[in-house]
Parts: C-alpha cells; sequence; structure tokens
C-alpha cells in the first residue's frame, strides 16, 4: 500500500517536471530564435526577412529620390543649354542596366537621365530596389515617372514612398519639365488619369524658354485614356512651347508627330534593347539622338 | 474572436492528450507551427500532418503583415509542403536535428490592392500573372530537445532559406546584375508537436 503511494507521487512528480521541461525548452528556443532575429537584422538584413512580396518597407536611402534628384539637378547650376539622357521600361532586365550605368559613367555627357516608367514588371519592393540601386550608382541625377506596371499590386504604394507624387514638376536652367501620370490602364480609364487639371496649372507657369512633358504612356496609344487626348493637346502645344512630349511603354524606339500639330513626340525602348535617347537642348534649339550601347 | 480561437486550442489540446484514438482525434493535427518571416507574413501561424513515415509535413498557414510593413494589412494563406529526407541525426542525448528539409508552397493574399482574376480589371491576357497569388521554394533544417524524461519530440525550432517564383526567374535571367542574398530569404519557426 504504502509503495503505491511512493510510486504514485513519484509519478506526478515527473509528471509535473516533465511538463516543467517542456516550457524550459519552448523558452529557451525562443530565447534562441529572437536572438538570431535580432543579429540578423542588426546586421543590417532587413532583406534576409521578407514578411510579404508585396510589403512596403523601405529605407531612408530609398525614399523620396525624385525630389532629392531634383535637388541635385538645381544645385548643378543649369543655364538654358542641357543634355539629358532618356530611356525606360527597364523592368526586369537588371544585367542590361548595369551595362547601361557602366556606360553612362564611362563618360557620356548629360546633366541627368529621366526614366519613362516601367521600371519594374509587377510593382513588387524588391524590384524597386534591385533597380534604384543599380541607378544610384549614376554620377548623374536620374528623374523616375511612373508606368503602369510600377502600379501593379502594392506597387504605388512603393512607388509614392520611393520616388514622391505621381504628377510633378522641375526646372533644369530655363527648361521646364512637366511629369506625370499617364497609366489610365491602372484606374480602368475613369477618367482621372492623366491628371488634366494638374496639366492645366502645371502651364500656368510662364517663365520658362522650353517646356517638356513627361509621363509612360503617350497619348497616341489606347491605354491613354482616349477621351482626355484632346485635354493633353491643349496644354502640350508649341503655344506652350512645348519642344517634346517623353514617353516610354510601347517597346519600340520612335519619333514622330502622331497629331501634326508642330509637338514631336519621343517614345524609348524597352532597356532590353540597349539603347536609349540624347536629348540636346541649345536655347530654342532641341536635337533628339537615338544612341546604343 | 479571441475565444472562439483560445477554444479551439484548448480543443487541440486536450483532444491530443486523451488516449483513446476517437474520430474526432484522428483528424487532430500532429503539429501546430508558429513562423516568423519567408515571404508569408510578419507572422503566421500553422497547423498540420505528417505523412509518408514521417518523411513530409503538410501545413496550412494563416500568416499576418500589419499596415505599417505594407500600407495594409495583409492576411495571407498559405499551403506548404515539407519534404524531410534525411533522417534525424542526434547531436547529444537530448539534442537532436534534422538537417535538411526542403519544400514548396503556394500563398493567396487577400488586400484591397491585389487581385486574383486581372481580366475583372485589365483586357485578357494583359498581364501574365495575377498579383494575389505567389509561390516559393525553399530548403532548411530542424533541431530540438527531447524532454528529460523521454526521447519523443515535442518542440523543434527550424529555419528556411527560401525566394519566390518573381525572384526564382529574375534572378535565372540576370546571373550578373544579381546576387543570390538578393533573391533569397530567411524563415524562422517553431513547430510544437501534439500527437505522433
Amino acid at each position: 500500500m504504502e509503495t503505491q503511494i511512493t510510486r504514485i507521487r513519484k509519478y506526478r512528480r515527473l509528471y509535473r517536471l516533465s511538463r516543467w521541461v517542456n516550457i524550459i525548452t519552448i523558452s529557451r528556443l525562443l530565447t534562441l530564435t529572437l536572438i538570431a532575429a535580432m543579429l540578423m537584422s542588426m546586421g543590417g538584413c532587413r532583406d534576409a526577412f521578407q514578411y510579404s512580396p508585396n510589403e512596403v518597407r523601405l529605407k531612408e536611402h530609398e525614399s523620396d529620390l525624385n525630389k532629392k534628384n531634383i535637388a541635385r539637378i538645381q544645385a548643378a547650376g543649369l543655364k538654358d543649354s542641357i543634355r539629358f539622357v532618356v530611356f525606360g521600361d527597364t523592368q526586369r532586365f537588371y544585367d542590361e542596366l548595369e551595362d547601361f550605368v557602366n556606360h553612362m559613367n564611362a563618360g557620356v555627357e548629360a546633366d541627368f537621365v529621366i526614366l519613362t516608367g516601367d521600371i519594374t514588371d509587377f510593382g513588387l519592393q524588391k524590384e524597386f530596389t534591385w533597380i534604384t540601386r543599380e541607378l544610384n550608382k549614376l554620377k548623374v541625377p536620374f528623374i523616375v515617372v511612373p508606368g503602369n506596371h510600377d502600379y501593379l499590386g502594392n506597387g504605388k504604394r512603393v512607388f509614392d514612398e520611393m520616388f514622391g507624387p505621381e504628377n510633378f514638376t522641375f526646372k533644369a536652367g530655363d527648361n521646364y519639365f512637366v511629369c506625370m501620370n499617364t497609366n489610365s490602364i491602372e484606374c480602368s480609364f475613369d477618367g482621372s488619369v492623366p491628371d488634366v487639371s494638374f496639366l492645366r496649372s502645371a502651364f500656368s507657369e510662364r517663365s520658362y524658354s522650353n517646356a517638356f512633358v513627361v509621363s509612360h504612356i503617350p497619348p497616341h496609344d489606347n491605354d491613354f485614356d482616349q477621351n482626355l487626348v484632346d485635354e493633353y493637346r491643349k496644354e502640350v502645344s508649341q503655344e506652350n512651347n512645348v519642344k517634346l512630349s517623353i514617353h516610354g511603354h510601347q517597346h519600340r524606339y520612335t519619333l514622330s508627330e502622331p497629331f501634326n500639330d508642330g509637338v514631336p513626340y519621343l517614345v524609348t525602348a524597352s532597356t532590353y534593347k540597349r539603347n536609349y535617347a540624347l536629348v540636346t537642348v541649345a536655347g530654342e534649339q532641341v536635337s533628339v539622338q537615338e544612341k546604343y550601347y | 474572436m479571441n475565444k472562439a480561437f483560445t477554444f479551439f486550442l484548448l480543443l487541440v489540446f486536450s483532444l491530443s492528450k486523451a488516449q483513446e484514438k476517437t474520430g474526432l482525434q484522428r483528424i487532430i493535427p500532429h503539429h501546430l507551427k508558429g513562423q516568423y518571416a519567408g515571404g508569408i507574413g510578419l507572422v503566421s501561424v500553422g497547423a498540420g500532418y505528417r505523412l509518408a513515415n514521417n518523411k513530409l509535413e503538410t501545413d496550412l498557414h494563416f500568416g499576418w503583415v500589419p499596415e505599417r510593413f505594407a500600407g495594409e494589412n495583409l492576411e495571407i494563406l498559405t499551403a506548404k509542403l515539407t519534404w524531410i529526407p534525411v533522417r534525424k541525426v542526434n547531436i547529444s542525448d537530448r539534442i537532436f536535428t534534422y538537417p535538411f528539409t526542403t519544400g514548396l508552397h503556394a500563398n493567396y493574399t487577400h488586400s484591397d490592392n491585389l487581385i486574383l482574376d486581372l481580366s475583372t480589371k485589365y483586357p485578357k491576357g494583359y498581364y501574365g500573372w495575377t498579383t494575389a497569388v505567389h509561390a516559393g521554394i525553399f530548403i532548411g533544417a530542424k533541431a530540438g530537445i527531447t524532454p528529460r524524461n523521454g526521447s519523443e519530440e515535442r518542440v523543434m525550432f527550424y529555419t528556411e532559406l527560401g525566394m519566390n517564383e518573381i525572384e526564382m526567374i529574375s534572378y535565372a535571367i540576370n546571373l550578373k546584375a544579381l546576387r543570390p542574398w538578393d533573391v533569397l530569404n530567411i524563415a524562422l519557426g517553431l513547430q510544437v508537436i501534439l500527437r505522433d
């Protein structure tokens, strides 16, 4: 009888012990996990942990890039004669982009670079950071307008945080740049994109010699809201001294005058084609050259 | 919601402690998992079964990304398959490891901005792939400590090195500009075994 009682006591003790051991084990493993996680995040490995492909977790040096680059352009003290490079649709062509950056840094004389949108393929943060990591190696400033691919999924949030507003203007010397979102297809052609009122107010500005309008989808493309083409052309005109309307999207380099109204339209190829446009502005004269690398 | 979840956990635990193999007990998951990162949530909780002589684990994870990391709350449902091809290695009396695991997962993210059927918004075939579904592959390892008074597995720590389908393709066609670390990410997890 007594031995049985001691046996029960022994088992009870063992049972308690086993429960205790489990709690200790769990807490130890949790501590180890936390220490490992902390070490890795302290090592600067934000990218080591991905919460979702759709996450928006940018670092300080990856935010507000257009504003920072415009400040660099303005600090350069440009006058009426400038040179700039236009290309776009970098999408998933990282190897080609690396070649472009090396080519530019090897001695192409330009004051800045303009990207005509679709810098990513799926609007994922990872893609944005891979592209800007490469672009940040450029010796000259770069300006980016949004493409329809950049707005896929959570992409608009990443773009807004990384580059700033979708519609903006800046000056390079006496030259006025109006940059805007024309991705009508991303808002199901509801009439809100392109923002015509922005365009109107942008051209209420008068103190410039030449104007350039930059956006991803050109008005002579069905992905641009065709109901807004006339409104667009009303502002993007010779009267407003617009020397060039600059676009991407079509993955084919063209320089044409689709509306026969004296305003030439430049459409850049995709980065895969390894070419870009070099725009030279001398006084009122604007020339465009297609270049390969 | 919280009460229901607590009740569910209590039910699972109490049933797993029961001795008789009732019909209900057979559908209790073999294990529960809690995971940090890995592309399926800041944190995710999962439950699953062991199959094929304990060489396969199938799990269903529910993950969550808070607004501050994605602009809005993301809820992610993931189906995961882990293959444990290598036998258990005992490091000491109580510490053991499964040195190699590998597997794949597919997940669906619920969010206002992500669309399962893109043809509802865009012309058919305009974009090639839905924005709400992603898939991934991984390799990893598990390690655990057995209780002092037994040899059974109770709790394991696991880690995984993985990438998703877009990262995989991007890397494959850009071997010059992208590095393996650009496309790989780490997941850390805890696995609690409920029954054999």
